[in-house]
């Protein structure tokens, strides 16, 4: 056997070196590309959840307040979740700045000074997420409490719910 | 001979995939660092700039000319609650400046040299979030990356055409004004008052006899004598003095059924001008509300106001403050205040062509109580021919519990502005 034969018998053997090879990088390969999509996914859907509560706590905190307790009125809270979900605190619009969002998912909080009912008045509003998961397809992140946005309150006050 | 040949390729090939390796290994580094790295980034400079905008405005709302508003204002930014990094970490300390106009200069408020004219508030907060990625493809690595994140809210006066469909109190401001309305309209923002003197929102029964009444046609003529009572101390001043004179405007133009209450007669309507933001109708700069002028329900208003007082959790004026401007000064620098004795009025100017709007003013209802817990009954104890005095508090800021800065119309509201 010359030298150049044990030389192409070993390059020969390549082929099968090759498909672990393969399987070795692959798995690499797939294991970054889609831990990239997962994060950036999650991160884009958090930014436009992120948008979304800080749209509605500065909604909130400019609007009329109808409650004399730091629960606020149905109308209220519904206004200020429609406005976090559909970016429209009247529902007009239908669809959800992120799939599955609603809401359900969204807590109202009113920072206060005074007892309730007699000299309660509202000072902040702020707006959370709680109980959505972002689908990432291949892992998921599940929102407590966050994200988080308070806005001082400088609406008006109107102890009386439904005159205003 | 191609044996040899092709040897030679394969042999040029091994470093090759080496090379090929390293570049793209570079570039998907490069590429999650883009991903995860900046798009972190991007999360965690709009937490700040949410942050940021949200202490501009509670800061701006603070703003009254003084300088313990600036004071207050400070206390409001770096109170707010806010955090980043995914909602982990606490924001604090953001840095507070202040400045007249938006360009600058820009102020700390230790160094704040005309606070009576500074009505913006600019924050800023800088946070430095850690990059994993990005680094690795760096000539020079850093492991953070700052974030700077700013916001300028302020004081924006409320335009000539701005309707006010909301928010202010069925009584009215008389502005001392000396000749046409458009000439009033540009003594905002304060229309001849002073800051911490009473005037009245609601003038006294007249007097039937007319005895010793000037009727107004000049200074001296005791048009004090119109009414049956005397009324509030800053109007008074002014009609002992030689300017502008709002109790001479009203004498003059206003008869005798009319006494400033512009609303409904009704008890249960009055309820909701009063204690909630309604209003019998829309007004902005210019409206003539002469038709709206009302009689009202004396004993009703005095004891819906009286109710209002007491909705303040600081519904007092403790006994050290005597006059009506220590009276303010003490009610402003306590901060468990809630603002409800701050009521917004509309500031009119009576004269021969009607009652027009000029401006808005923020007034300090009055109380009789000296301590907390207990009940104040100032607008009930008067009889019914006596005026409703309040402290005039300067100019309305909506939704703020304290008074403004100025402005061209005596209202504006907190915007932000960058």
């Amino acid at each position: 056997m010359s030298r150049a034969t044990a030389k192409l018998r070993r390059f020969g053997s390549r082929a099968g070196s090759s498909m672990i090879e393969f399987a070795l990088g692959s798995g690499i390969l797939i294991t970054v590309f889609t831990s990239t999509f997962q994060y950036g996914y999650i991160f884009y859907q958090y930014n436009a959840l992120f948008n979304a509560v800080n749209n509605g706590a500065h909604y909130g905190a400019m609007q009329i307040y109808d409650s004399t307790s730091a629960t606020p009125t149905s109308a209220f809270s519904t206004a200020v979740k429609k406005m976090v979900v559909y970016g429209d605190p009247t529902g007009t619009s239908t669809t959800a700045v992120a799939r599955g969002l609603t809401t359900a998912n969204v807590t109202v909080t009113i920072g206060s000074v005074g007892s309730s009912g007699t000299t309660f008045s509202p000072t902040s509003v702020t707006v959370a997420l709680t109980g959505y998961t972002i689908n990432g397809v291949v892992g998921t992140y599940t929102l407590t409490n966050k994200p988080a946005v308070t806005y001082p309150f400088q609406g008006m006050y109107c102890p009386d719910s439904g005159v205003c | 001979m191609t044996v040899p040949q092709k040897l030679r390729s394969r042999q040029r090939q091994r470093g090759f995939v080496l090379i090929v390796m390293t570049a793209s290994a570079i570039a998907m580094i490069a590429t999650m660092g883009l991903a995860i790295d900046i798009g972190h980034i991007f999360i965690v400079k709009n937490e700040t700039q949410a942050y940021v905008d949200a202490a501009a405005i509670a800061a701006a709302l603070q703003m009254d000319g003084t300088a313990a508003g600036l004071t207050r204002a400070d206390n409001a930014a770096s109170g707010l609650s806010a955090a980043w990094n995914f909602s982990s970490t606490t924001l604090t300390t953001p840095t507070v400046e202040y400045s007249v106009v938006t360009t600058g200069p820009w102020y700390t408020r230790a160094n704040v040299p005309s606070p009576s004219t500074t009505i913006y508030a600019r924050v800023t907060k800088t946070v430095a979030p850690s990059i994993y990625f990005v680094p690795v493809v760096m000539a020079n690595k850093v492991y953070t990356q700052n974030v700077q994140s700013q916001a300028i809210a302020g004081q924006v006066s409320f335009s000539a055409s701005t309707s006010i469909v909301a928010g202010l109190g069925p009584f009215t401001g008389i502005a001392a004004c000396a000749s046409t309305v458009a000439a009033c309209e540009s003594s905002a923002p304060n229309f001849g008052l002073t800051v911490g003197s009473e005037y009245d929102i609601q003038w006294p029964q007249y007097n039937s006899h007319r005895q010793g009444c000037g009727n107004g046609n000049g200074n001296g003529n005791n048009v004090s004598n119109c009414f049956v009572s005397t009324p509030c101390a800053g109007d008074v001043a002014l009609n002992a003095g030689n300017g502008a004179n709002p109790m001479q405007e009203v004498v003059q133009n206003w008869g005798p059924s009319i006494n400033g209450y512009w609303g409904s007669n009704s008890t249960s309507v009055i309820n909701q001008y009063i204690l909630d933001a309604k209003q019998l109708q829309a007004v902005a700069i210019g409206t003539d509300i002469t038709p709206n002028l009302a009689n009202g329900d004396k004993q009703g208003t005095a004891k819906i106001l009286d109710d209002r007082v007491n909705q303040d959790t600081i519904n007092y004026d403790p006994s050290s403050a005597s006059t009506a401007a220590q009276k303010l000064t003490t009610y402003l620098a306590n901060t468990s205040r809630n603002g409800r004795r701050l009521m917004p009025l509309p500031m009119v100017f009576p004269n021969s062509t009607g009652s027009q709007v000029v401006g808005y003013g923020l007034f300090l209802l009055e109380s009789t109580t000296t301590a907390a817990g207990g009940n104040s009954s100032y607008y009930k104890d008067g009889t019914g021919n006596e005026p409703y005095c309040a402290i005039y508090a300067g100019t309305w800021v909506l939704g703020a519990t304290n008074g403004g800065v100025g402005g061209t119309s005596g209202g504006g509201r907190v915007r932000l502005v960058q």
